[in-house]
């Protein structure tokens, strides 16, 4: 699998079109498999070889008339796909991501039903409602407000 | 002669003494009409409210409209977040709407019970302020009375300007000043239209229709007593209290997950909250300070209208709110053993 999808894109890595992280990952894979590092081999000398053919000039029209016998089609961007970045990683990595996604769901969901952790917010809003009976208070959470405009500072 | 200026002497001593007595009457009348005032007038007018912190003073002005008996309707024309903010009491519940959220409900200011415990207020004042003989004045062009509420016997406490109404006992203006004589926070009529009668339905219409959000907030004071044996943790009280400061009575919390016992004291104008619950790991406390007092490791958080303190201890968390100097915080936090 991880060679048929370096083969797919080891053109693109000989163009430089790849990001960093693919192309480390094909780097390394070229090092250890010798078909596909034969099969970038080919591909580097067949490059060399096309840049060194002469291109005969055409007539001063040719590339109107070319450009008029084109149709332009949209072309289809093919989006990297993720599955085969994430098959193409070593297990390490996989096992560092999956414990990382576990981490984050325990300590944004669980761990805070473990551990209550209450808001001062709360209290201040009911030490404000407390002033209620003093005699002359007509809105007591008015000064709740300044927590927000003032900072609390 | 000298029984006729000895009869002079005692008879004005007497009506210097009685007057005396008459203009404390009066006042304390006065006061005590003032604070159910509102409850009983056909109003309407906008009121200024300031507060003043260190660094800014916000204001904020608010249309207020009075109806006998008992309902209150405010709607802020002003101010930082709140401009919109709706606030309706009907002598049963009050709806608390700002725009953008739900409607929220509260217990009515005007309830029985809330009355009662404004009433048990009023001693605690006559205990610890000096009212002083009302002064006649005018304000927006009415007859009013100005009277003062000055601490007794200690200078720590705040003390207040009240400018009261002559027909309707609506208090019109009113400063409060810190110990150190600085205005914290005033509230002034700009506008005022008395005996104007409106029908109540109107008010509703800029509510939404969406479902409102009930807030069971506890009133029900209890004895300390009681609620420690209700509760499976230790109560913890303090054994300082900045002077003027007696126990109202504690609270059962059941909210936040879990059981919270809330302790309220009172001055008569101010009031200092001590929650107490079993141990909590973290409290969500933006722009706080650590301080330490002996061996109490404490968070500080210090806003416009109060000062936190919160510290473990014992397997518990304290909260303890005041609005009074950060000093007296930490004295009667440190007494709590």
């Amino acid at each position: 699998m991880r060679c048929e999808w370096v083969s797919e894109n080891l053109s693109a890595y000989l163009d430089g079109e790849v990001n960093f992280f693919i192309r480390l990952i094909i780097k390394r894979h070229l090092k250890k498999c010798h078909q596909c590092a034969r099969r970038f081999n080919q591909l580097q000398r067949l490059d060399r070889l096309s840049k060194l053919i002469l291109i005969k000039r055409g007539t001063p029209d040719f590339y109107e008339r070319l450009q008029e016998r084109l149709v332009l089609k949209p072309v289809k961007k093919k989006n990297p796909r993720h599955w085969d970045v994430w098959l193409t990683l070593p297990y390490p990595g996989k096992i560092a991501i999956a414990l990382g996604l576990i981490l984050l769901i325990f300590f944004s969901f669980i761990y805070p039903r473990l551990t209550p952790t209450l808001s001062i917010n709360q209290f201040e809003e009911d030490y404000l409602r407390s002033r209620e009976f003093v005699l002359w208070v007509e809105e007591p959470s008015l000064p709740l407000t300044l927590i927000d405009t003032s900072g609390g500072s | 002669m000298f029984y006729r200026f000895f009869i002079i002497i005692f008879l004005l001593f007497n009506l210097f003494f009685f007057t005396q007595f008459v203009s404390a009457q009066e006042s304390e009348d006065l006061v005590r009409y003032s604070f159910s005032a509102r409850f009983k007038v056909d109003f309407e007018g906008i009121k200024e409210v300031k507060i003043y912190t260190p660094n800014k003073t916000y204001t904020y002005k608010m249309k207020v409209i009075y109806q006998k008996p008992g309902f209150t309707y405010l709607e802020y024309l002003d101010g930082p977040v709140l401009k919109g903010k709706i606030v309706i009491d009907d002598g049963k519940k009050r709806l608390e709407y700002l725009p953008g959220s739900k409607v929220r409900l509260f217990p009515s200011l005007n309830s029985p019970l809330i009355r009662k415990r404004r009433e048990g207020i009023f001693d605690i004042i006559l205990k610890n302020f000096d009212l002083s003989s009302p002064s006649e004045s005018k304000f927006l062009a009415r007859p009013v009375y100005k009277v003062s509420l000055f601490p007794k016997n200690f200078p720590d406490s705040p003390f207040l300007k009240l400018w009261i109404d002559k027909v309707t006992y609506l208090p019109l203006r009113q400063e409060k000043y810190n110990p150190q004589g600085k205005l914290c926070s005033s509230f002034e009529f700009i506008e005022a239209q008395f005996n104007k009668r409106i029908p109540l339905e109107k008010l509703y219409t800029s509510l939404p229709e969406s479902p409102s959000e009930e807030k069971t907030f506890d009133f029900a004071l209890q004895p300390v007593e009681k609620i420690q044996s209700k509760i499976d943790f230790p109560l913890a009280l303090p054994e300082y209290l900045p002077s003027g400061y007696t126990i109202q009575g504690g609270i059962l919390l059941k909210r936040w997950g879990r059981r919270a016992v809330k302790i309220l004291y009172t001055n008569g104008l101010e009031v200092i909250v001590l929650f107490e619950i079993p141990r909590v790991e973290q409290i969500m406390m933006r722009h706080h300070r650590p301080i330490e007092s002996g061996d109490l490791k404490m968070k500080v958080r210090e806003n416009p209208f109060a000062k936190t303190l919160v510290w473990t201890k014992n397997g518990r968390t304290f909260i303890l709110m005041g609005d009074l100097s950060l000093e007296e915080l930490v004295k009667v936090a440190s007494s709590i053993k």
